[in-house]
């Protein structure tokens, strides 16, 4: 079969890949395979498949292995992002991949794991269970690696075969999982691929698009949209389950109570820094900026924003920043026209590493994505809800601080807005197993269920 | 104040206008001055020209940044951005004069050479057709503003318009087209590149080409930015020059903003007719590749490349983001910062920022970076988007 080579990564230094490249007939037998391979997943058990995934994930955890070295070597060359950042969220994730964490991710999605794999009683006569996909496209983009992962991990849970089609941007972590895996299991080896190809070539779209019986798109909304327009007529007539991933926003909320003292303003100072720093800010579960209470006083925001500067100047030296020119151009406009609307800015002297900006105005604004950090003071939390009312349907994550004893009823009016999830400050970022991703989990979207009614 | 495009300005003449500029923006301008106090930047203080701090353009949507107590006659906006809130260009009655005597020299001198050998200027017999809406239907479009104004001055025939609400006139296009072949009559073509890509497209699916008489050119703007697939800037050109029958030369790129009153040019089909004139065969061969190419401004415009992150200028053949000190801007800000990445290939003959530059846009067909909405996503899926 023919290869074709791929650069990702800092054009001056690219990481160079090599992708096989198969003509249309093989790609079809490939096809074929999956499918049968997922009909044979799908006869066996649950528990011989996490135990697969997490034996995979395990290959990836130790110090200095051959595999290990390679993901972060890949991860770094690829994302831009710092090694040590790399590191962090690539432990993370093999957490959730746990055996532990797996049955989480499966209780979370099904209330029942029983029912992945046969009849369970619902409700009076009712039983259900649910059925995975056959085979599951995932069409994956230039998110941050570990989603790509968690997608292949959930359609295997589901016990659907699963084919990748790669990122041009970050074609690394899923392939180097999906390698593992297949090691560690020959049922489930045969129910994997991953492969690269580019927009053009339509005719293995076309193919894999007809195959599959699900299909999970990431990407901005226009890519996400466009897929979804060519899957419509499958998707009506139920030959195809859609799952649109598409871009999202996350903002953090700080209480008042939070800004009280010296410590704990630097403390949630360092839990926003952490969220703001990760993934350079580029992630769906990233904050564009927070709300802050202003039943705090001036001097009490003043110092909160000046802790915040401090955090980010820590998880500078952490986790080093390198973006491209156009975003340290769109953080210079940014704060240009923060500054100049009256907006207090505190910046590192010619540099854009990070940013935070004191805004008297409350409407929402999306960042640059650049470790650009907003601080809205609001008179109270009614005004934060007004402006993130056109957000409402858009919200990934919203994370929140400071409001003592209030937090359950903040956490009650904020469901309003529709959030797929709210969580503590610090850990925006670092969502459990089994997470709302987006309003439905990533194994609960590929579920569909069967209810047996008096039989 | 305009000393006219043959005459170009040496540093030190730049620097003194310039410098009195800032000081009369320092003192009009309550936003700008308060910026750069902050910098500890006053005309007092700065020394040269390139240490004035630069306005972010994005700063035009927020706040109203004038230097002029005359009121403000003309509001012009940026359009086909998807941003809640568009930048705007407000102009008195006395900056507007000045938008219309600086924008005619410069479309003169890079679109119309042959206008400079009489004195005073003649006018083209070019017809002139805008692939643009009229000033009318588009009052707040700073380009159909410089479209109407200099052909009004530049060219004996008015100027057609093809693009209405509903959009591009096909139809028409094609007649206007088939006359000019017809008669032997050269056209004078401008428009966005959008526009243009769209009758190229409209005109591949009638499989028609014209080959327009010689003499007639293209003025382009505005890049494939927009479009699902970004098309560079060469190949956008070489379609144009294909469907048109225009030389390469004579495909002309015009860099503008709404924010400043001065424009940038290719300076192709200026060197193919001074080629021309000095008897010189290869004349059409100039720009016939599809390199990028330098963009050349007025006089009193300097364009100087910053580092992205310091801001400070750069060594030539370095790429960063432009800044712009457009003295034509006199009665708003002249010391622009954009977010425009560009490369000066050579050093100016006259000081920082008086050679032409290259522009470099986002590599095409870049996937986004992560998946947090941007900007101009936001505007779209919360409706705020026109």
């Amino acid at each position: 079969m023919r290869s074709r080579t791929h650069y990702a990564g800092d054009p001056s230094a690219p990481a160079r890949f090599s992708f096989p490249q198969p003509g249309l007939g093989d790609f079809d037998n490939l096809l074929t395979t999956l499918a049968s391979a997922g009909e044979r997943l799908a006869r066996t058990p649950l528990s011989e498949i996490v135990e697969a995934l997490s034996a995979a994930a395990r290959t990836f955890a130790g110090e200095g292995t051959a595999r290990r070295q390679a993901a972060l070597d890949l991860l770094e060359a690829v994302t831009g992002r710092a090694r040590a950042m790399c590191a962090d969220s690539l432990d993370f994730l093999l957490w959730k991949l746990t055996s532990e964490q797996l049955l989480e991710t499966a209780r979370a999605a099904t209330l029942d794991p029983a029912t992945l794999e046969g009849f369970s009683p619902r409700t009076g006569s009712r039983r259900r269970r649910a059925v995975g996909p056959r085979l599951t496209l995932h069409v994956l983009a230039g998110n941050t690696p570990w989603a790509g992962v968690e997608s292949v991990v959930a359609a295997s849970l589901a016990r659907s075969a699963s084919l990748v089609k790669l990122s041009s941007r970050e074609p690394v972590l899923t392939g180097l999982f999906a390698q593992a895996a297949a090691e560690s299991d020959e049922t489930l080896s045969d129910a994997l691929a991953v492969l690269h190809w580019t927009g053009g070539e339509r005719s293995l779209e076309e193919a894999a698009l007809a195959a599959a019986d699900c299909v999970v798109a990431f990407g901005d909304n226009s890519t996400v949209s466009a897929l979804g327009e060519r899957l419509a007529w499958q998707v009506a007539a139920g030959r195809t389950r859609f799952v649109s991933r598409g871009h999202r926003v996350s903002v953090a909320l700080v209480g008042a109570e939070a800004l009280r003292s010296e410590s704990t303003s630097r403390a949630t100072a360092q839990a926003l820094a952490f969220d703001f720093a990760l993934e350079d800010q580029e992630g769906c579960l990233s904050p564009h900026g927070a709300y802050l209470e202003a039943r705090a006083t001036a001097a009490e925001i003043e110092a909160f924003a000046a802790h915040l500067a401090q955090a980010l100047e820590e998880r500078e030296r952490a986790w080093p920043r390198r973006i491209p020119a156009e975003a340290a151009a769109a953080a210079h406009q940014a704060r240009g026209a923060a500054e100049l609307a009256g907006a207090r800015v505190l910046a590192p002297e010619g540099s854009t590493r990070w940013t935070v900006v004191v805004d008297p105005r409350p409407l929402f604004e999306p960042s640059p994505q650049a470790r650009y950090a907003w601080l809205k003071p609001v008179d109270a939390l009614d005004a934060a809800i007004e402006a993130l009312a056109p957000a409402r349907g858009l919200l990934s994550t919203i994370g929140i601080a400071g409001f003592g004893t209030r937090a359950a009823e903040i956490v009650e009016r904020l469901a309003a807005l529709a959030p797929g999830r709210i969580c503590p400050l610090g850990r925006m970022q670092r969502p459990a197993a089994g997470w709302n991703h987006d309003g439905i989990s990533d194994l609960a979207a590929l579920l569909s269920w069967v209810e047996a009614e008096d039989l | 104040m305009e000393a006219g495009t043959g005459e170009p300005l040496d540093d030190a003449e730049f620097d003194r206008l310039a410098r009195s500029v800032f000081a009369a923006q320092f003192d009009g301008c309550p936003p700008f001055r308060s910026f750069c106090q902050r910098r500890g930047r006053t005309p007092e203080t700065v020394a040269h020209w390139t240490e004035v701090p630069a306005v972010p353009t994005a700063a035009f949507k927020d706040v109203e940044l004038r230097s002029d107590d005359a009121p403000v006659e003309r509001v012009f906006e940026t359009s086909g951005t998807t941003l809640a809130r568009p930048g705007r260009h407000e102009l008195s009655a006395r900056a507007l004069d000045l938008y219309r005597a600086s924008m005619v020299p410069t479309l003169r001198r890079y679109l119309l050479p042959e206008l400079e050998t009489t004195d005073p200027p003649g006018r083209s017999a070019l017809i002139p057709v805008a692939l643009a809406p009229s000033s009318e239907d588009a009052p707040r479009s700073s380009l159909s503003f410089m479209i109407d104004g200099a052909c009004a001055t530049l060219c004996s025939a008015p100027v057609r318009h093809l693009l209405g609400p509903g959009g591009l006139d096909v139809e028409e296009l094609c007649g206007i087209l088939v006359e000019a072949e017809r008669q032997g009559l050269p056209l004078l073509l401008l428009g966005t590149s959008l526009a243009f890509l769209a009758a190229c497209e409209a005109l591949a699916a009638r499989d028609t080409e014209f080959y327009l008489p010689e003499g007639s050119r293209v003025m382009e703007t505005g890049g494939s930015k927009g479009r699902e697939r970004e098309i560079a800037p060469g190949e956008i050109r070489a379609r144009i020059g294909r469907v048109f029958g225009v030389p390469d030369s004579h495909v002309v790129n015009e860099y503008g903003m709404t924010e400043a009153c001065s424009q940038f040019y290719d300076g192709t089909l200026r060197e193919s007719w001074l080629l021309s004139e000095a008897g010189t065969a290869c004349a059409f061969e100039v720009g016939a590749d599809r390199a990028p190419r330098a963009k050349h401004g007025p006089s009193w415009a300097r364009a100087v490349v910053c580092d992205p992150e310091t801001l400070e200028p750069v060594e030539p053949g370095k790429t960063g983001v432009l800044r712009l000190v457009d003295l034509a801007n006199r009665f708003t800000i002249s010391f622009l910062q954009t977010e425009d990445l560009a490369e000066c290939p050579s050093r100016g003959a006259r000081g920082p920022g008086s050679a032409p530059f290259v522009l470099r846009g986002r590599a095409r067909g870049a996937e986004a970076r992560g998946c947090s909405l941007a900007a101009e996503e936001w505007a779209r899926a919360t409706g705020k988007a026109s």
